[in-house]
């Protein structure tokens, strides 16, 4: 009996494909705490995380960083300790490389992953992680969440993309259009809470897995899933019924690896 | 590591299984972009197949595939008319794991040998596809190792291959 007997559904060799999958998280915030307790709790045994950021030494961060205690706030413990405990509680070996700084400071061991999650703010940075991606074949997805104010009342939005090499990317999917609109994030003050980042992260999970162990084969192209608080679901965005017969022209095949060489 | 989009993967693996006239297996070549990993690792970025011509095989019933010196010349000029990699590829469609035969073995050393002669600033690789698994080696710029790499190929699933715990 192992500790993911439980987990055999995913298929006779889900055990170790999960064990050897390298996965990359960049952004160890409300998702991406999230994402490093769950894709260590399923068997995620290589991890490649990022964040140059510490826990707040007012305590902002307690309401939905994982991980994270009071201890924390006192000593400012950068995030990615945070998530480096977590890891190491339930792996004692496998790797975990951290990085506290930007990925674009240090992005050697992002180019080693199989798969990255960017839980990342803002439109730029999705935009140069995915790109990032893209150049080295690497599947990304991308979750996030915000609120907004619907005739005064607040509602919570969010999304999971899978961004995958040779399919949609997140131009296609308008992703990037949809940042840019003024309503998205007005609710004011940053605002973020844990349930929807769980949602999110668990969704994004999921996904991942399905990528890897292909254990309900429903999964086979690029995925823009929405979570809307007003409805409480997760559901395919209606407009991927149109989008799926397309082909991305933003990241063709040629514009992979190396733009020169290091020496 | 070698990534190979699960399209290029697939328009492989289906050259590869055409019959020859009279050569038992076929031969081919990926040529991708090299990618700069840690600690001096390299990896390959396959983005397109170059099958080996009908007529660039030589008969010996000793071998699976016998190439001629103009096939390997053909993937030499390439690499470096495009400053690519090039990854030599064929099957073995046995059940099981997939390994290296000696045939393949002292076959990697002549052609790796050439592609490094043809162009050395870049890495290099010989692979054999299985029917669930492939196996891999590298050989970096600046080194005389044929180091094993993992092979991704990157579609639905997400298929990982040659790693180990």
């Amino acid at each position: 009996m192992t500790r993911f007997n439980r987990q055999s559904f995913l298929g006779p060799d889900s055990e170790s494909i999960l064990a050897n999958s390298r996965i990359g998280v960049v952004g160890l915030g409300g998702g991406g705490s999230h994402l490093v307790q769950q894709l260590a709790h399923i068997g995620i045994r290589h991890l490649v995380v990022y964040d140059p950021d510490c826990i707040d030494p007012e305590g902002s961060n307690l309401n939905r960083t994982v991980g994270a205690t009071e201890d924390d706030v006192v000593q400012e413990t950068p995030k990615i300790e945070v998530a480096r405990r977590l890891f190491r509680g339930l792996h004692a070996t496998g790797t975990f490389v951290a990085s506290q700084r930007r990925w674009q400071d240090d992005p050697l061991p992002l180019r080693t992953c199989d798969m990255v999650f960017g839980c990342v703010d803002g439109i730029h940075e999705r935009h140069q992680l995915e790109a990032e991606c893209r150049r080295y074949m690497i599947p990304y997805i991308d979750l996030g969440m915000d609120v907004h104010s619907d005739a005064g009342i607040p509602r919570i939005c969010g999304q999971v993309v899978l961004s995958m090499p040779g399919d949609l990317c997140l131009h296609c999917l308008q992703f990037v259009e949809r940042l840019s609109k003024p309503k998205y994030g007005d609710a004011g003050g940053h605002p973020q809470v844990i349930w929807p980042n769980g949602i999110l992260a668990s969704t994004a999970v999921g996904l991942a897995t399905e990528l890897l162990c292909h254990w309900s084969a429903t999964v086979t192209g690029s995925q823009y899933l929405v979570y809307d608080s007003r409805t409480r679901t997760v559901a395919e965005d209606p407009r991927m019924r149109y989008w799926r017969s397309s082909t991305c022209t933003h990241y063709p095949l040629a514009a992979t690896g190396a733009l020169h060489l290091p020496f | 590591m070698i990534r190979i989009p699960a399209a290029l993967h697939a328009e492989a693996v289906h050259h590869l299984h055409q019959e020859h006239p009279f050569a038992g297996e076929r031969v081919g070549f990926l040529l991708g972009r090299y990618a700069e990993l840690t600690d001096h690792r390299w990896g390959i970025l396959a983005q397109r197949y170059l099958p080996v011509p009908d007529d660039l095989y030589l008969p010996n019933p000793k071998v699976g595939a016998a190439l001629s010196g103009t096939a390997i010349r053909m993937a030499m000029a390439e690499s470096m008319r495009t400053d690519c990699s090039v990854v030599h590829v064929h099957c073995h469609d046995c059940p099981g794991p997939v390994f290296f035969s000696s045939t393949d073995l002292d076959g990697n050393r002549e052609v790796l040998r050439s592609l490094r002669n043809a162009n050395p600033r870049v890495p290099h690789g010989a692979l054999v596809f299985g029917p669930t698994e492939a196996i891999a080696v590298l050989l970096a710029p600046g080194s005389t190792m044929h180091v094993p790499s993992p092979v991704s190929i990157v579609g639905f699933p997400l298929r990982l291959w040659g790693r180990s715990e």
